[in-house]
């Protein structure tokens, strides 16, 4: 056996007491970008191997945030490829005003940029006020942050030519108030937001939606937990409705590829079809 | 010892080798190569297309879940980090630079020496900063074959010389000698070394 498959089996052990004792599912994250996450978080821990950390899971009271602060992947930015709003606002838009009334999914929303990102264009479009967007994640502290809305001001300039990029006709310091060297997002766009918990891993539909934005977080998941989670998608979409996923992501190796059409050669934007054959 | 895959990392001026291995690797060499270059992320979107003009094998941008084939050329696209996942198919991530780059050759490395150990033949090339260094050590201790430019012949000697601070590789030579020498490995097949004494049962 190499030494890589017995860390592999420590890993499973791992993940597996986790999953048992707080019923997150981290077992089905890609392995590649989950090692380097594992490893902090023994360095958190002082644990000097992945099974050393066991204990905590049973003994230490703070186990499992620090857990999910290291294990969840936190990195966002508004207006992240900007095309896709481009393309967002140019193909999608158009269908979602025939709707007097829409649900709008933001799967793994972890800080927020991105769904702050999405109110700003519907905000533009004269969209926002007919929306319930559900904002989720597996993450409560990265919930917290997204509910704040607050971002360094140093990063603003940057988000402002993605926002350009995107088709955005003003400056994005118009949707933030400025308090020191933060920014923080106006009130009149977190209305229609509802910010929650939700694990990919092992929750269910919850509403049925009109678009389903889930950008950059299935890269991080195994092939069998993307399909799963394309899976619930593909359940809890509308015939008809659109799925938004990050720029390098695809159904092309997923079991409910055949459901959908997809509307774009260049961002993988996806409308359910309305018949099955 | 029979090899499952070739991996070459390598930035400045990586190109011109990249391009010239791709073109002169022997038809009977089927093992697929993953090429990882962190040049500007604009050169590095044009590199799929320079090197098909070169080959007749598939050259390949990698995507998540895109399995690894034999006779195919697989190229890291530009800003994310690329992992070979032990399941044998691609993945990749958003996370920030690592060693002030995203591809990390490390962390690529990394996760091939994991999947494959000494199945492995690992290749770094010139370059501007360390990357590589520590990815083709963790190679070395897996128990896969390392070849690294030698620095004199390396239009950035920097990467090179990052890596022989680390390690003593199985081979150190000029970029117009690797095509001779993966084809003596895949020739030979079996490398003596005290390292494939250890039962791995």
């Amino acid at each position: 056996m190499l030494p890589h498959d017995q860390y592999q089996i420590e890993v499973n052990i791992f993940l597996d007491a986790l999953y048992q004792r707080f019923g997150y599912d981290f077992r089905n994250y890609a392995r590649g970008s989950l090692k380097r996450r594992l490893k902090t978080l023994q360095t958190a821990l002082d644990a000097p191997s992945i099974s050393e950390m066991i204990p905590h899971i049973f003994h230490n009271d703070d186990f499992l945030a620090i857990a999910l602060s290291h294990l969840s992947v936190q990195f966002s930015e508004m207006f992240r490829e900007p095309l896709f709003f481009r393309i967002l606002r140019q193909e999608i838009v158009p269908i979602l005003k025939t709707y007097p009334a829409l649900n709008i999914w933001v799967a793994g929303c972890s800080t927020g940029e991105e769904v702050y990102s999405l109110a700003i264009l519907l905000h533009e479009e004269d969209l926002l006020e007919r929306c319930h967007i559900y904002a989720t994640d597996i993450s409560h502290s990265a919930l917290e942050t997204a509910v704040e809305g607050i971002y360094p001001s140093n990063l603003i300039e940057k988000y402002n030519n993605q926002y350009i990029s995107s088709g955005g006709q003003h400056n994005i310091s118009d949707y933030f108030m400025t308090r020191y060297d933060l920014k923080a997002i106006i009130p009149e766009l977190k209305k229609n937001i509802i910010f929650t918990e939700h694990n990919l891993a092992v929750d269910g539909v919850f509403c049925e939606m009109h678009l389903i934005i889930c950008r950059n977080v299935l890269i991080y998941f195994n092939k069998e937990l993307q399909n799963t989670c394309l899976q619930l998608f593909s359940d809890s979409v509308i015939r008809q409705g659109y799925v938004g996923l990050g720029e390098k992501e695809n159904m092309e190796f997923s079991t409910v590829k055949s459901d959908f059409t997809k509307i774009s050669d260049t961002t993988p934007l996806y409308r359910k079809k309305s018949h099955f054959s | 010892m029979t090899f499952k895959i070739i991996i070459i990392g390598g930035s400045t001026g990586s190109v011109k080798v990249l391009s010239s291995i791709v073109e002169k690797l022997p038809k009977e060499i089927i093992l697929p190569i993953v090429i990882i270059t962190h040049t500007s992320p604009n050169n590095t979107s044009l590199l799929p297309d320079l090197l098909q003009n070169k080959t007749e094998r598939s050259v390949l941008q990698c995507e998540p879940n895109m399995p690894i084939e034999a006779n195919k050329i697989y190229i890291a696209p530009p800003n994310y980090h690329l992992y070979l996942e032990p399941t044998r198919y691609f993945s990749l991530s958003t996370d920030p630079h690592v060693g002030f780059s995203r591809p990390s050759i490390d962390l690529f490395f990394e996760s091939v020496a994991d999947s494959f150990g000494p199945e492995t033949i690992a290749i770094l090339l010139t370059g501007a900063n360390a990357d590589g260094a520590m990815g083709i050590e963790y190679i070395q201790k897996m128990g896969g074959i390392t070849i690294v430019q030698s620095p004199d012949t390396a239009e950035s000697p920097i990467a090179p010389h990052a890596a022989l601070q680390k390690i003593t590789p199985d081979y150190v030579i000029p970029d117009t000698d690797i095509i001779s020498v993966i084809q003596d490995i895949h020739n030979r097949r079996f490398i003596n070394r005290s390292f494939l004494k250890n039962d791995f049962t």
